[in-house]
């Protein structure tokens, strides 16, 4: 099996940090960090990842929802939210967009595995 | 008009009225009887005319029958004496006996003998042929064969009826064959008129039947039969009586005509007169007394009592009291009016303490009591009114939407419409626009009026200001919005800061080396610090909103706030002191804050003023310093959260807590001369303080 590569974005720098060790730590290449809609696709374009694990809350005029959308219309690759919302307007705006997973803010390296996973099933 | 007036009219009227029903009756009565009396009079005058003239006819006929059966005559007829005439008849003959003419005939109806009498000359002539001719026609006069045959009558000689009579001449005792007839007459011209008038009194004057003086009405009257005699007045002082005569054969002769002046009439008419004359003096002595005494029995005390309660009535002095002498019915109409008045004075005083109880009640309460009509105009108003500038007098007859605000003037026009049709009590609220413009929140309850059929005369009502309850509505309202805004935000920070502090963690357990570990460890601590700002910033925050509202005054306010900065040497310029606003109770918060950015970020900073302007949106207060300012590029960013050199909340708390009342802030000072936040204060959400002794009435 070869190994997955992986978009993060992410505008914290110690959480893409974190995220990154974790994610290199369960066996995935990380092939960039954005923190803007516009890096995101300007490296989709580019790193062609197999998965994108896509914070709500990014810097930039569109945030990671807008970011999802244009992704999934544009190349077809699974698109995981990682998000402290639980609930409210902005889940209820992800879910339409319907993602292939989500990951709640705090989360473990498990928690990177299972979604990961059956994201890329 | 008074009652004086009005029963002078009536008494005139009536008094007229009598005099001249009294006058008509008595003049038509009085004067139908003399006018009957004159009728008899008249009546009897034209009997004894007739009666004299039969007397004359008579007269003729004795004088005839005492000549016609006389031996000597008897015997100049048969020829036995022809000296007859010259011995018995001369013209003294006729004189004495009144006779116009004699004429003797014989049993052959001959005429034997015939004499006319000339009164002027005292001759005797013979009798015209016309005359004789006449007679000889009618056989009446000479055909009589029984002795005491008689004919008497009137002849209707061409010109002049003739009073004749004829006899038979027999023997002085009646014995023999009639040998003639002894015919004697008497012509009924003028003189013997006027000799029966002088017997008679009344004017006498014959008239031929188809005379043309006769009318022919009057000729047709007399005609009748059973119909005699008529009375008629010819004018107003001649009266007329018309009797019809026969003449020796039965037919219609003569109208016999008398007329007497109207001297019965004229004194009737006199009398009557008199008696109108005495009965108006009469009456309008009676009038004039009886006037008097009604007015100084009744009428002038009666004005004089009813002009003593319209004193009273428009008076200021309702205590005084009518007074009318004597103890008849108007006396005692004083005394009930006395009563009255005392009852009135008595209920008018308890209404008055009623009503000065009500007014108090109402017009010292903070709520407007209002009523209107059914077309919605304002009818009354209280006093409280004024506090939204408007006068009572500009609103009485004004409708009612005057002072609605006009986007919601439709829908309470409407509720009051509705209200009025289904008679109901009606709950609702409205904005007020004061008289300066300004909002009011009001709540308005409103119950019909009625009249005692039933009848919907208006709409009495309350109107409550609950503007501060609205705004603390609101204000509670977007407190709590965003309290959860911030809620959300702070969680999704703190979980944020937690996903790194436990990636963190890990990786110090992970790795080998000591001084990654070391740096991990660090990062671990710093992120603990930020979680524990999080949530102290939100136990600060979590007072936002928490208490109402309510009237501040800021000079007060930042009294309290400069207190902190005792020991900072800066100079602290208040021109604020005469305001109040309406805002958060962490308005002092606010304040603190400002004064706090000002020292920890200003520089060189000496001086921090707080001054206001007032523009048409409302009051503008201005905090400025002379420090270095802020960068045009964070004049916005300012306002964020997590924005600053501290813990980046304070500006972001400032403008939440201002935001609960409304109020907005901005940053526009020049970078390098100091920082200047504007505070926009909207309409009706600050107050001026009056002077200190009339504070409470702000």
């Amino acid at each position: 099996m070869s190994e997955k590569v992986i978009l993060l974005v992410e505008d914290d720098d110690i959480i893409a940090k974190v995220a990154e060790w974790r994610l290199k730590n369960l066996g995935y290449k990380v092939c960039g960090r954005a923190v803007t809609g516009a890096e995101v696709m300007e490296q989709v374009v580019k790193n062609k990842p197999d998965l994108v694990l896509m914070d709500i809350n990014i810097k930039g005029d569109i945030d990671g929802i807008e970011t999802a959308k244009m992704i999934k219309k544009g190349f077809n690759i699974p698109v995981i939210y990682v998000t402290s919302h639980s609930d409210g307007p902005t889940l209820e705006r992800a879910r339409d967009t319907k993602p292939d997973g989500f990951i709640v803010k705090p989360f473990d390296d498990n928690d990177l595995r299972v979604a990961i996973g059956l994201a890329l099933k | 008009m008074d009652l004086q007036k009005k029963t002078l009219i009536v008494l005139v009227t009536f008094l007229i009225l009598a005099i001249a029903l009294t006058g008509v009756f008595v003049t038509v009565l009085l004067l139908s009887n003399y006018q009957s009396l004159e009728q008899k009079y008249i009546t009897n005058d034209l009997d004894r005319t007739i009666s004299q003239i039969k007397n004359e006819e008579h007269t003729i006929s004795a004088i005839d029958n005492d000549w016609a059966p006389w031996d000597d005559t008897y015997d100049f007829v048969t020829g036995k004496r022809p000296d007859y005439i010259e011995r018995n008849i001369n013209p003294d003959t006729f004189a004495n006996l009144n006779l116009d003419f004699m004429i003797i005939t014989n049993h052959k109806g001959e005429i034997v003998y015939s004499g006319a009498f000339d009164p002027a000359n005292g001759t005797i002539s013979p009798v015209s042929t016309s005359l004789l001719q006449e007679i000889n026609a009618n056989s009446s006069l000479v055909s009589l064969t029984a002795p005491h045959a008689e004919t008497t009558g009137i002849l209707m000689h061409s010109d002049t009826p003739v009073l004749i009579t004829s006899h038979p001449i027999v023997r002085t005792d009646f014995s023999g064959t009639p040998q003639g007839v002894m015919i004697m007459g008497r012509f009924l011209d003028q003189d013997e008129i006027g000799r029966l008038s002088s017997m008679t009194i009344p004017s006498i004057a014959f008239y031929r039947v188809t005379d043309p003086a006769i009318s022919p009405s009057l000729q047709s009257v007399l005609g009748t039969p059973g119909m005699s005699m008529i009375i008629q007045p010819t004018d107003a002082n001649t009266v007329a009586g018309y009797a019809l005569m026969r003449d020796i054969s039965g037919n219609p002769a003569l109208v016999l005509e008398i007329t007497e002046p109207r001297d019965i009439y004229r004194e009737g008419t006199s009398t009557v007169l008199q008696f109108i004359v005495i009965l108006l003096l009469s009456e309008l002595t009676f009038g004039i007394v009886m006037i008097f005494f009604l007015d100084r029995i009744v009428l002038s005390r009666m004005q004089s009592l009813g002009s003593q309660v319209r004193h009273i009535g428009t008076g200021s002095d309702r205590s005084s009291r009518v007074e009318m002498d004597g103890s008849d019915e108007l006396s005692e109409l004083a005394t009930e009016i006395n009563r009255m008045l005392n009852d009135i004075e008595k209920t008018n005083s308890e209404l008055l303490k009623t009503e000065m109880r009500f007014r108090e009640l109402a017009e010292n309460t903070s709520d407007v009591l209002f009523t209107m009509d059914t077309a919605g105009k304002v009818l009354y108003v209280t006093p409280s009114i004024n506090r939204y500038g408007y006068l009572i007098e500009d609103l009485i007859s004004q409708d009612f939407s005057f002072f609605v605000y006009t986007g919601d003037r439709t829908r309470v026009s409407l509720e009051f419409h509705r209200q009025v049709v289904e008679c109901t009590p009606l709950v609702t609220t409205f904005r007020l626009v004061d008289k300066w413009g300004f909002f009011h929140w009001i709540e308005t309850k409103s119950a019909i009026n009625m009249d005692v059929f039933g009848k919907t005369t208006g709409i009495n009502g309350v109107l409550r200001d609950f503007t501060d309850r609205k705004r603390a509505e609101e204000s509670i309202m977007l407190a709590n919005k965003k309290l959860n805004l911030l809620n959300n935000i702070t969680r999704h920070d703190i979980l944020n800061t937690i996903t790194a502090l436990l990636g963190c963690v890990d990786m110090a357990n992970a790795t080998k080396v000591p001084a990654e570990r070391e740096e991990l460890l660090g990062q671990i601590k710093e992120l603990t610090r930020i979680i524990q700002r999080q949530i102290e910033f939100t136990r600060a925050y979590q007072s936002v909103g928490v208490n109402a509202p309510s009237w501040q005054n800021l000079g007060e306010v930042l009294n309290r706030v400069i207190v902190n900065f005792a020991g900072s040497r800066i100079t602290l310029d208040d021109e604020i002191a005469n305001v109040k606003v309406y805002a958060d109770p962490l308005l002092e918060k606010v304040f603190y804050n400002l004064i706090d950015n000002a020292i920890r970020y200003g520089g060189h900073i000496r001086t921090v003023r707080f001054y206001y302007q007032i523009s048409d949106v409302g009051l503008t207060l201005i905090c400025e310093d002379d420090g270095i300012g802020i960068p045009d590029t964070e004049k916005v960013q300012i306002f964020e959260q997590g924005v600053g050199k501290n813990t980046g909340m304070g500006l972001f708390l400032t403008r939440e807590i201002l935001l609960i009342t409304g109020i907005t802030i901005l940053e526009n000072g020049r970078f390098g001369q100091g920082a200047r936040f504007e505070m926009l204060i909207p309409n009706g959400a600050f107050r001026f303080i009056r002077e200190t002794k009339d504070e409470k009435r702000e």
